[in-house]
């Protein structure tokens, strides 16, 4: 066949760098092997150490556990393509995961930032963070399980491949204070919803739902689920979802997909949507749709509301935490105030209103000062009996000094309008 | 190709040269002058572009892997490295240095010459890294061990002056 | 404030210092040279491709300084070339590569990016004789190469 000898010099022309730069921007395995296939230079430059390296690193893969085994294994080999280490690495990988590549990604990412994350904010979080289970080649019973479970799908692969990262959280005693999914007290009650290991996941049913069980509190039935199954008109909406379910009124709120929810959470706890104090993090995300916060006289007051997963069928609860931080002294003009009483407003579906309010909080009469500039509580609030609750605001009313010995005139800390997060319901 | 190329190269080295000449001169204005034609003349000029290309990740690059071009063309810019350090310019030592060095990883002068600007422009701790690297290979070099003193004078001038400054707010809450 | 550019063929160019320090070539050498009435010579850019490097850069002239991208991180996104930048690169193969080459020698990176994204996308989701077409290459291989390699490459096939 006829070729033009000026378009064949074209592509020579170009030197092996700037053809190297053209494979990366093709950011695609499939992509850059088929320019392997093209000619004898093309297969030397489209298998360049520096495009597989930058490919490993996209890929989440260049510093795991497998790429040393597969490293290894390639060191004894006396194959002769031994200077293309990273395209042998990145193939043995792909292969070994297949189908299952872009949820190690996914996930690979989202663990990776969480141990970063829990090294500095959570000690003991990481401590507890067992190792992951084996992979399908080897002889391990709780993947198999899992993998019996499991339905074939984005979702549930992005499940499947987190436990292979860590199965779960270690726990010594029953009840683990450091869960990964948060803590409160409310009323005395500690609640941690922590990360169940594979031989603790359950399945439970609710109506015609089936949830996969991956987080659990065993002092408030507070847990965390994947919804296996549904009916059929459901399945768009909710299957292979992460919810959070009231098991006997059949209300949940829906966390979206499996792989998205852990992302995301991972994402709030490293840009510090929930307060870590004493390495308990703080179920209450400190911002969001269902929170809100104000600065007034350097001390900012924070609230934020959660649906309730235990308590009664008839009405919906929920859990609501609020906190104060002096962040200001100086602007404050005193070294310290005490909180004398509250003042709520709740706003009901019906376009109705109800106050409420009292002396103290939760029975408590917390100092905010310069040594303990810190305090937060946690309460509840419910629906009444013929309405829906969907939102409210309030006031906290501060004494500078102490009760028994102000030093000032009194002064209100306003709390902003939070909206409730109202649960979804199962017909 | 390879007539136009060579008349290129021979033009860009005769540049070299004559930067060389007015270094030695102590005419670094000029001698800057003529390195930057040199780079103008010499980038770009691809001795293997027919070749197939040896693969190079850059982390486990060795040094009979850069090109002789690479080379010549960091020597260059560490030139130009130099010249800006007799014209005291520091900012411009490091910024031509680590140019230098990217072209060629393995460019001793190059490394040497970011040390001294780094000393100077007050990165102590850049410094004295890059001066262990170089020392285990030459570790009787008078020039490095010249630095290596400047760096303890530079630490000990510091550590003075954060002295003098803690003595005053001790003093004060008195 | 503007500067004189000269090409391979002796054509010259007045440019606009904003438009030729895109060039960190260039921005260094004035830097380091100060301000000259000598034309700066680029002995490795044909005159028409130093007119289109010198319309590229007029109509960025203004735009911010890109973010220092980490030099061997892989591009994040191939398919956001806007429209001005797409009609620019619409050009033949040989004027094309010849863009590449001339803004690999004088280091501006944008334009550089813009020219791999271009042959990227035109690579893409083609199979390796529709690229040999493409660019007129030769395959060079045995048989027996071309069977190793295929197999070589299996693997990126699943998913």
């Amino acid at each position: 066949m006829l070729r033009s000898s000026t378009s064949t010099l074209t592509v020579d022309k170009l030197p092996a760098e700037i053809w190297i730069m053209v494979f990366k921007h093709l950011c695609s395995p499939q992509a850059i092997c088929e320019c392997s296939k093209v000619c004898r230079r093309w297969h030397v430059l489209a298998s360049d150490d520096s495009i597989w390296g930058a490919l490993l690193r996209y890929a989440c893969v260049d510093n795991a556990t497998e790429t040393y085994k597969i490293k290894e294994r390639l060191a004894d080999s006396t194959d002769s393509s031994q200077f293309c280490k990273n395209k042998a690495v990145y193939a043995s990988w792909h292969r070994r995961y297949c189908g299952f590549t872009d949820s190690y990604t996914r996930m690979r990412k989202a663990a990776l930032k969480l141990e970063g994350w829990a090294s500095e904010n959570c000690p003991p979080l990481i401590q507890s963070l067992a190792p992951g289970l084996g992979w399908m080649e080897e002889e391990t019973m709780p993947v198999r399980e899992l993998l019996g479970v499991i339905s074939d799908s984005p979702a549930m692969r992005d499940f499947i491949i987190l436990y292979h990262m860590h199965d779960g959280q270690r726990r010594r005693q029953q009840f683990l204070p450091y869960g990964l999914f948060g803590s409160y007290e409310c009323y005395g009650e500690f609640c941690s919803l922590s990360w169940l290991s594979s031989r603790m996941l359950q399945v439970i049913s609710m109506g015609n739902i089936r949830l996969l069980v991956f987080a659990w509190c065993h002092t408030s039935s507070n847990y965390l689920g994947v919804v296996i199954d549904c009916p059929e008109a459901h399945r768009n909406h909710i299957l292979h979802h992460v919810v959070q379910l009231q098991a006997r009124s059949y209300r949940f709120v829906d966390k979206g997909l499996f792989g998205e929810f852990f992302a995301g959470y991972v994402d709030e706890l490293t840009s510090g949507c929930h307060d870590v104090h004493e390495n308990i993090i703080s179920m209450f995300p400190n911002r969001g749709p269902h929170s809100s916060t104000s600065i007034s006289r350097g001390i900012r007051t924070t609230v934020s509301a959660m649906f309730c997963t235990d308590e009664t069928p008839q009405f919906r609860v929920y859990r609501y935490e609020v906190s104060f931080e002096l962040l200001d002294p100086e602007l404050l003009g005193y070294s310290s105030v005490q909180l004398k009483s509250r003042r709520w407003l709740m706003r009901y579906s019906n376009d109705e209103y109800a106050h409420s309010g009292g002396a103290g909080v939760v029975g408590e009469f917390p100092i905010i000062s310069v040594e303990e500039p810190y305090f937060r509580y946690c309460s509840r609030l419910q629906d009444e009996e013929n309405s829906m609750i969907i939102a409210f605001e309030g006031e906290i009313t501060m004494v500078p000094g102490t009760l028994d010995q102000p030093q000032g005139p009194e002064f209100t800390l306003r709390i902003p309008y939070v909206e409730l997060p109202i649960p979804l319901e199962i017909i | 190709m390879s007539a136009d190329s060579s008349e290129k190269r021979k033009e860009g080295l005769s540049h070299k040269e004559a930067g060389n000449r007015y270094f030695k001169a102590n005419e670094f204005s000029k001698a800057l002058k003529e390195y930057h034609y040199a780079l103008l003349h010499l980038r770009g000029l691809n001795s293997d572009a027919m070749n197939v290309a040896k693969p190079r990740d850059p982390e486990t690059m060795t040094e009979d892997e850069v090109t002789e071009q690479d080379k010549e063309l960091s020597a260059i810019s560490s030139n130009i490295a130099a010249c800006h350090m007799r014209l005291q310019r520091y900012d411009r030592v490091v910024f031509c240095a680590n140019e230098a060095l990217k072209t060629n990883p393995f460019n001793k002068k190059a490394k040497f010459r970011l040390a001294q600007g780094y000393v100077r422009e007050g990165a102590l701790g850049k410094a004295s890294k890059l001066l262990d690297e170089l020392e285990k290979d030459s570790p009787n070099d008078q020039g490095f061990a010249a630095e290596r003193r400047n760096i303890e004078l530079k630490e000990k001038q510091a550590e003075e002056k954060q002295r003098k400054e803690f003595a005053g707010m001790f003093d004060r809450s008195k | 404030m503007s500067v004189k550019l000269s090409s391979s063929d002796g054509r010259e160019f007045e440019v606009n210092m904003k438009v030729a320090t895109q060039s960190a070539l260039i921005k260094n050498l004035l830097y380091d040279l100060g301000e000259t009435d000598e034309a700066i010579p680029l002995p490795n850019v044909n005159g028409n491709v130093l007119e289109k490097i010198i319309e590229y850069c007029t109509h960025h002239m203004d735009d911010p300084p890109a973010l220092n991208e980490e030099y061997d991180d892989l591009p994040k996104r191939s398919d956001d070339i806007e429209p001005w930048d797409e009609k620019f690169i619409d050009v033949d193969q040989e004027l094309l590569f010849e863009i590449l080459l001339a803004s690999n020698y004088m280091d501006i990176k944008p334009l550089l990016d813009l020219g791999c994204k271009t042959v990227a996308n035109m690579i893409r989701n083609k199979s390796a004789e529709e690229i040999r077409k493409m660019f007129n290459i030769e395959e060079d291989f045995t048989e027996e190469e071309k069977e190793q390699i295929r197999r070589e490459n299996e693997w990126a096939e699943d998913r």
